[in-house]
């Protein structure tokens, strides 16, 4: 039986209520990967610098999508914006490398900014929203096609 | 073109979205991953999808409800009821973002919110309000207040509503468990853990006076509410007018509730509810609900008018007063609850859903929705209006017998069974009516 989006919906649930940092979870062919509190995947490089304040509170959730790669969706609804500050690089490009845990873009909820960090080390394929725009929770936002 | 952010979900979210539209105002809902293809969703001009399914990530979270409401170029935002909808906070950050509050301003919210508060301001003003504590402080405190007030008590949350925080305590061997038990509820549901105490009055009616504030002092009283049938403080079944109370104390009720509200200069939709002793003869204030309520349909039923569409109005500055208010007949309404005889929600899909043709039924759910498990139990309310309050009973029965749900359990038998009771039939009620009659869960099956 193929998992279905009550399904994750219900894993992201019990999440949420959980004391868990990460949870990792294969099946069927369907692996989702959930962190909080900026929590690096088990795994991760330690030599990433620590995330800086203020820290995201929200899971992201990791959904691979049919051409194998990762997609990476909003924590919450927010504003999304690709850069740290206006004017400056964005964090990413399509085509670009990014470690587990490397910053990928800022949502802002009420001038509040959280950080949506890369669940894994890979390939950024696609950048799927623009710049200022309002995003709904759970809407993708990078793939990534993971090393490996 | 005025647009209107509404954050809640249920009928609630459903009504506001189709009164709005009536009156040529866009809406925009905030919703829950849960909800994303519920009624409500589908019916708003725009859905935004806020959080996940639990309420603190996305119903309870003002931040995001207010980013998604500037974001989506709302310039008004409906609360509902539940939720944030007596949080001073948010009311203040609604405003301060430039947005028009259907509902109270913060100030007002503190000032008649918040329980205690509210019966400072009530005793000023002269309205009788019963004895009660203070906030209690610690488990000697409260052990002194319980005492002083003989037991049994019952304890209740400073910015409470909808029973949470309610415990009732026979003996002081249960006060400390029951106060833990009533605050971490409290802080839970409200953010807020202040808890009081105030003596158990066995048996009393729950009747309320409906107001309606422009903000400039004056308020507009629209009559009385019974809502005496209640389980664990949540009500059941609520009428309009409450015609087991002498008229002359209707009165009372009524120019009490405009004194308090008219003081603090009280804007939109608010009910100030009071403990009606039968036995006694007198009436007591409870509390100020800052909010419309889920059992504002009665109200509307005798009196010909759409709350929730004043509310809109005046947010938008468009409110008329109608020229000639009158009250006619009796309404009744019940809460349709996805709980089964056992009294336990009942979540799942709803595969059949039959209203009775004709009758008011205010709904969030219909046949092929999913009832998700993480909220309020509450499906619809079915309303009900006649001359009288005899005729309204037996209206009730029947649209009740002709109300049909398949695929998940609901309330409907038990109401039914309630709306064909001699002590109901007879409006031979009190609050402790519904549980002393009904002690046995699942005894109404047969």
């Amino acid at each position: 039986m193929a998992i279905s989006r009550a399904d994750i919906e219900a894993i992201l649930s019990a999440f949420e209520a959980s004391d868990w940092r990460s949870i990792n979870l294969k099946a069927d062919g369907i692996e989702v990967t959930l962190c909080k509190d900026g929590g690096l995947l088990p795994g991760a490089p330690a030599a990433s610098p620590p995330p800086p304040a203020p820290q995201p509170k929200l899971a992201s959730v990791s959904v691979p999508v049919d051409d194998g790669s990762l997609a990476v969706s909003a924590p919450s609804l927010g504003s999304f914006y690709r850069a740290p500050k206006p004017g400056a690089a964005p964090f990413t490009e399509v085509g670009a490398r990014v470690a587990a845990g490397e910053d990928l873009c800022l949502i802002e909820v009420m001038k509040l900014f959280t950080s949506v960090k890369s669940p894994c080390a890979g390939v950024v394929t696609a950048i799927l929203a623009t710049d200022g725009d309002l995003m709904e929770y759970g809407q993708p936002l990078f793939r990534i096609r993971a090393d490996g | 073109m005025d647009r209107l952010f509404v954050a809640n979900r249920g009928e609630i979210a459903l009504r506001i979205i189709t009164a709005a539209q009536a009156m040529g105002v866009e809406t925009v809902v905030g919703v829950s991953e849960a909800d994303r293809d519920s009624l409500w969703a589908r019916a708003a001009s725009r859905a935004l999808v806020l959080g996940p399914a639990p309420a603190r990530l996305s119903y309870l979270d003002g931040r995001l409800l207010l980013h998604a409401a500037r974001a989506s170029g709302c310039s008004a935002l409906h609360p509902g009821y539940g939720f944030l909808s007596e949080n001073a906070g948010f009311a203040r950050a609604v405003a301060d973002a430039g947005l028009a509050f259907c509902g109270p301003t913060a100030d007002q919210m503190d000032a008649v919110g918040d329980k205690l508060a509210a019966r400072a301001l009530a005793r000023e003003l002269g309205v009788e309000t019963g004895q009660a504590s203070e906030a209690l402080t610690d488990a000697a405190d409260a052990v002194a207040a319980a005492r002083a007030l003989g037991y049994p008590v019952v304890t209740k949350a400073s910015a409470g509503g909808g029973g949470r925080g309610m415990r009732v305590v026979r003996e002081e061997a249960g006060l400390a468990a029951a106060i833990a038990e009533a605050r971490a509820e409290a802080e839970a549901a409200f953010g807020d853990g202040r808890i009081y105490l105030e003596p158990f009055v066995e048996a009393a009616r729950h009747v309320e006076v409906q107001t309606f504030g422009l903000g400039d002092g004056q308020v507009i009283t629209l009559g009385t509410r019974d809502c005496s049938i209640q389980r664990r403080y949540q009500k059941l079944v609520e009428e309009a007018p409450a015609v087991a109370v002498p008229e002359a104390a209707r009165a009372g009720m009524e120019a009490a509730a405009a004194r308090l509200l008219g003081a603090i200069d009280y804007r939109g939709a608010g009910t100030v509810e009071y403990l009606w002793d039968e036995v006694r003869g007198h009436y007591r204030f409870l509390e100020v609900n800052a909010r419309i309520q889920v059992e504002h349909p009665v109200t509307e039923m005798i009196w010909g008018i759409d709350l929730v569409q004043w509310q809109i109005a005046l947010a938008f500055g468009r409110f008329e007063l109608p020229a000639d208010l009158v009250a006619r007949g009796h309404a009744i309404e019940v809460r349709i609850l996805a709980e089964d005889d056992d009294f336990r929600p009942s979540p799942g899909r709803i595969t059949a859903w039959q209203p009775p043709a004709g009758a008011r039924v205010d709904s969030g759910f219909g046949a092929g929705c999913r009832v998700p498990p993480f909220y309020d139990s509450m499906l619809a309310k079915l309303i009900v209006a006649a001359p009288t309050r005899a005729a309204a009973v037996e209206r009730l029965q029947q649209e009740l017998a002709g109300f049909h749900v398949e695929g998940i359990a609901t309330s409907i038998p038990f109401l039914r069974h309630i709306a064909s009771h001699g002590d109901f039939i007879a409006n031979r009620l009190s609050t402790r009516w519904l549980e002393a009659e009904f002690a046995t869960a699942g005894e109404h099956v047969q």
